[in-house]
């Protein structure tokens, strides 16, 4: 199990009175590493408050989040860039950087302060460009890209992110890891710091349906290949089915129901998820 | 500190740089806010003629005149209430400028704005036969005229022209003989300072009304056109900045510098000049060793309202200057001065 | 693809950069409006006292040179700081009302200055900048756990023009005379005449470049937008305050030398990211060193172009740099 959240409960501006209502309520929840999960629900379910907390940029009210059995919040920032990678539903750039930029910018926390990329984070960005099948771009400015192709850029820059190989300041901090506990076997240790969680807001919310396609294909391609883990949220009953293996309904902050897309994409669970009637809802699902 | 007091402290410097001043306040301001054209054409008709320097404009306007001597009589123009009070028509005036403060008599008259927002109400209210206003306030003429109010224009100029207002004033006040009285004394007194300095060295001065406190930044100077130039000029001194045909003029360091005054006189109102500042700002001249004017200690700061006023007062500015650049003539050819 | 950083490719230019800021302090001083004789300058047998040569050129000239590059370098260096804390690339260094502070508190000290204790016009000026930065940031951080930067700009634009009231009232109850000369500040003077001025606002300038220097790789990341900055590992909130503090008080500073000087701010940063790219470890270096060079070019001409008047120097940063920058935009789309 890489990611295990426990009775996890939210409400923005928590503490004032009176109480605000919870955004998330009471959601156990958790992803296997290697899989694919997807977070389903209608707008106002709470899919991206939700989402915020599983991957650490929002402290939960109550309840917690365990990463590969330590928890969230006492992870540095650092530490939790390392494991997590964040792609939100869209990103619009203030200035035109181009697509190599975006992706070196993945390697922001394995870098000092005032230190340049070296060729590690070059081949890391090479690699997320290839991944996504994105190294065309690698000179283009970001905003005159299509939709679908800054979301393969975006992935790529998160791909970056979460590769510890070859990554100077990791392998130094594993090398210190090492020394210092000698005698535990550090190899398994660094693998499970390697894993990864890819985190995905919408994917394929702003994108049409060839896009949606190209991101699905991408996504099981990451996860095939390179063993990714994947949550994500949508609201986008044919993507959820085709792309994620566990899913979890969401409704009104609460889990409806989770399991295989099978046991949860039924006309009277979707029916229920979205309220409407189960006659219009298996059309969808076929 | 009221609003009012604020206002009581600014005084007139001269019309025609307040002209210009206004004329460009206005522009500016409007380009920052409004930026529309019209409005800054407006503010450049404000500006009225350019004036040449002999100009006196002295045009009875308003209702034909009766021949009566005025009794009731409103000046906005600080100069030409001096004018009025020296020629003896004081008791006949009923309302002033917000920048009168001489002779000491004004205290008692209401204020009834000045050059940029003159009270046309309270004018109206104080039944006035005849109002001074300065040749620009072309609105204001305009709506006495509809009111069968005369006016009188001053228009700003040289030296000369003090006493040149001060006759066509007098006949406009139906006193002739006290305004040539006045007049007379004033070349006179003008004419002694003149002669006191006859044929002496004549040192390159540099006159100077204003700059940032505590810094020679922002330097203001007065250039060769006005009545400031035309006093430097009578006192026995060489101005600087005499040969740009300007009122004034920002001077820069460099400027400074290559002009080499050998004498500063810089001018300020009184209000806020303590002995102990002025002291203090004599000293920030101290950053330019090289300057003449600073390496012989002939820097001069002078706090006192009359120096930028161009009314009867002229001819004691015209002493203090020359007391400052020939003080040795001063010392042997008058000794009752003080 | 190269195995080195797309950085590199930028660098030539931010080396350019540097070299016409070195050759515009260098040669500006042997321009001016008077003809001055560069042997007396340098030569060591006349007094300095005496020697008008040497002051007109170590006085009057060099600091001169010296303030506008170091108010252009850091004006523009804070223009591209603001542009990349508020998202925005018509933010400048006096969008968030600083220059407004800064302006009221000169114009208090230009029209009160006789009764005021011999402050000067800078110190008030960086008074009123600090005021305004207090006042922004208490607004932009009241309701929110890092900066709200919505809350900053629309807090900036109604502080800029409440402090415009002010200083319209303040005009208002001026004299003639100083109405005149506090609009004359507004236009940007860098006749600083010695060195004092630079003085003063040199330590608030140094202390800001070193936080620019550490703030070009956050603020690429701001870039994202702040939650995928934060998402990325970056202390979001940290890197906001760190960039509004350091660019408000790198402005109030050269505020303090030359009044609110236009122009540099916004475009020099627009003008070097059409040549290097976006990232800000360019941006930054290149904006200071051309913006340094920029505005002492500006000034030669402000004190040369209408000798042996100084037109103020903010109308020819406007005249000169707008036409240029335009015709640069036009021929690159």
């Amino acid at each position: 199990m890489l990611l295990d959240a426990v009775d996890l409960e939210f409400a923005y501006h928590a503490g004032r009175r009176p109480a605000p209502p919870l955004v998330v309520d009471g959601v156990s929840l958790h992803v296997d590493a290697g899989s694919i999960v997807g977070i389903l629900g209608p707008n106002g379910s709470g899919k991206t408050t939700l989402l915020k907390l599983l991957s650490g940029a929002l402290r939960p009210t109550a309840g917690r989040v365990l990463f590969d059995g330590r928890d969230l919040t006492s992870m540095s920032r650092r530490t939790l860039s390392d494991h997590v990678a964040v792609v939100p539903q869209e990103t619009h750039l203030a200035f035109d950087y181009t697509v190599l930029e975006i992706v070196l910018m993945g390697r922001y926390s394995k870098l000092g302060a005032f230190e340049i990329e070296g060729p590690d984070d070059l081949a890391s960005a090479e690699r997320a460009l290839d991944a996504t099948g994105s190294r065309y771009l690698a000179d283009r400015a970001f905003p005159t890209l299509s939709g679908g192709e800054k979301q393969r850029v975006i992935i790529a820059s998160a791909l970056a992110q979460l590769d510890a190989r070859g990554s100077p300041s990791e392998a130094a901090r594993e090398a210190s890891v090492s020394r210092r506990m000698a005698s535990e076997p550090s190899r398994e240790a660094s693998d499970q710091r390697r894993m990864g969680l890819l985190v995905l807001d919408e994917p394929t919310a702003s994108l049409d349906l060839k896009y949606q396609l190209e991101v699905a294909a991408l996504l099981t391609r990451l996860n095939r290949a390179q063993k990714m883990t994947v949550l994500l949220s949508t609201h986008d009953l044919r993507f959820a089915a085709s792309v994620c293996q566990h899913v979890v309904l969401l409704s009104r902050g609460r889990v409806l129901a989770h399991g295989t897309p099978a046991e949860t994409l039924t006309p009277a669970l979707v029916s229920t998820l979205y309220d409407i009637e189960a006659g219009i809802v298996a059309p969808l699902l076929a | 500190m009221s609003a009012t007091n604020w206002l009581g402290r600014v005084r007139a410097i001269n019309p025609r740089r307040l002209r210009r001043v206004v004329g460009l306040a206005a522009l500016l301001l409007t380009a920052m806010t409004v930026g529309s054209p019209r409005t800054i054409a407006q503010a450049r008709a404000g500006e009225g003629p350019s004036g040449n320097v002999d100009s006196v404009g002295a045009a009875p306007r308003g209702r034909p005149d009766t021949g009566a001597r005025p009794t009731r009589i409103i000046s906005l123009v600080p100069s030409v209430t001096e004018m009025i009070f020296a020629m003896g028509a004081g008791p006949n005036v009923v309302g002033v400028s917000s920048y009168d403060h001489y002779p000491p008599e004004v205290a008692t008259r209401p204020r009834l704005g000045a050059l940029v927002d003159p009270d046309f109400e309270r004018i109206l209210t104080l039944h006035p036969d005849l109002v001074l206003v300065y040749g620009s306030q072309e609105d204001l003429v305009r709506r006495l005229d509809a009111a069968h109010i005369a006016s009188f224009s001053y228009q700003n100029g040289g030296l000369d022209n003090v006493t040149t207002t001060i006759r066509r004033l007098g006949e406009r006040l139906r006193r002739p003989a006290d305004a040539e009285r006045l007049a007379a004394s004033i070349e006179a007194d003008l004419d002694r300072v003149r002669q006191a300095v006859t044929g002496l060295a004549r040192p390159r001065t540099a006159l100077i009304f204003g700059r940032e406190g505590g810094s020679l930044r922002g330097l203001y100077a007065s250039a060769g056109v006005g009545f400031l130039h035309d006093l430097v000029e009578l006192a026995g001194g060489d101005d600087v900045f005499g040969d740009i045909r300007r009122e004034n003029l920002q001077v820069s360091t460099e400027m400074l510098l290559a002009r080499r005054p050998d004498v500063v006189i810089e001018i300020h109102a009184s209000e806020g000049w303590t002995p102990t500042r002025l002291a203090e700002e004599r000293r920030v001249w101290d950053v330019l060793p090289a300057l003449p004017a600073v390496r012989t200690g002939h820097v001069y700061l002078l706090a006192d309202d009359s120096l930028s006023i161009p009314g009867p007062r002229v001819a004691g500015i015209a002493e203090q200057f020359a007391r400052l650049l020939h003080p040795d003539a001063f010392r042997r050819a008058t000794p009752q001065a003080h | 693809m190269t195995a080195r950083s797309p950085l590199t490719r930028g660098i030539p230019v931010v080396l350019l950069c540097f070299a016409l800021m070195v050759a515009a302090i260098v040669f500006a001083p042997f321009i001016g409006s008077t003809d001055i004789s560069f042997g007396a300058v340098f030569s060591r047998r006349i007094p300095f006292a005496d020697n008008i040569d040497a002051q007109i050129f170590f006085l009057a000239r060099l600091p001169r040179a010296l303030a506008a590059a170091l108010v252009g370098g850091t004006l523009a260096a804070a223009g591209a700081v603001f542009q990349g804390l508020l998202r925005n690339p018509l933010a400048e260094p006096y969008t968030l009302g600083i220059s407004a502070g800064a302006s009221l508190g000169a114009m208090v000290a230009i029209t009160f200055g006789a009764m005021l204790p011999t402050g000067g016009v800078a110190t008030a000026g960086l008074a009123g900048a600090g005021l305004a930065v207090l006042v922004v940031y208490a607004l932009a951080n009241a309701r929110h756990r890092g900066l709200s930067t919505t809350v900053l700009l629309l807090s900036g634009v109604t502080l800029n023009a409440f402090f415009w009231a002010l200083i319209l009232l303040v005009q208002y109850s001026s004299d003639f005379a100083e109405t005149y000369r506090a609009l004359r500040w507004l236009m940007g003077d860098l006749d600083v005449v010695g060195y004092s001025s630079i003085v003063t606002a040199l330590p608030l300038i140094v202390i800001a470049f070193v936080a620019f220097a550490w703030l070009a790789r956050p603020l690429n990341l701001l870039s994202l937008g702040a939650e995928a900055a934060g998402a990325r590992g970056l202390n979001v909130a940290r890197a906001q305050r760190v960039a509004f503090f350091s660019g408000s008080i790198a402005t109030a500073g050269a505020v303090s030398i030359g009044g609110p000087i236009g122009f540099v701010g916004i475009i020099v940063p627009h003008l070097i990211r059409l040549v290097v790219g976006a990232d800000h470890r360019l941006v930054l270096p290149a904006s200071a060193c051309f913006g340094a060079a920029f505005l002492v070019a500006c000034d030669v001409v402000a004190r040369t172009v209408a000798a042996p008047l100084d037109l103020p120097v903010g109308i020819i940063t406007a005249l000169a740099g707008g036409p240029f920058f335009l015709w640069l935009l036009l021929r690159r789309r």
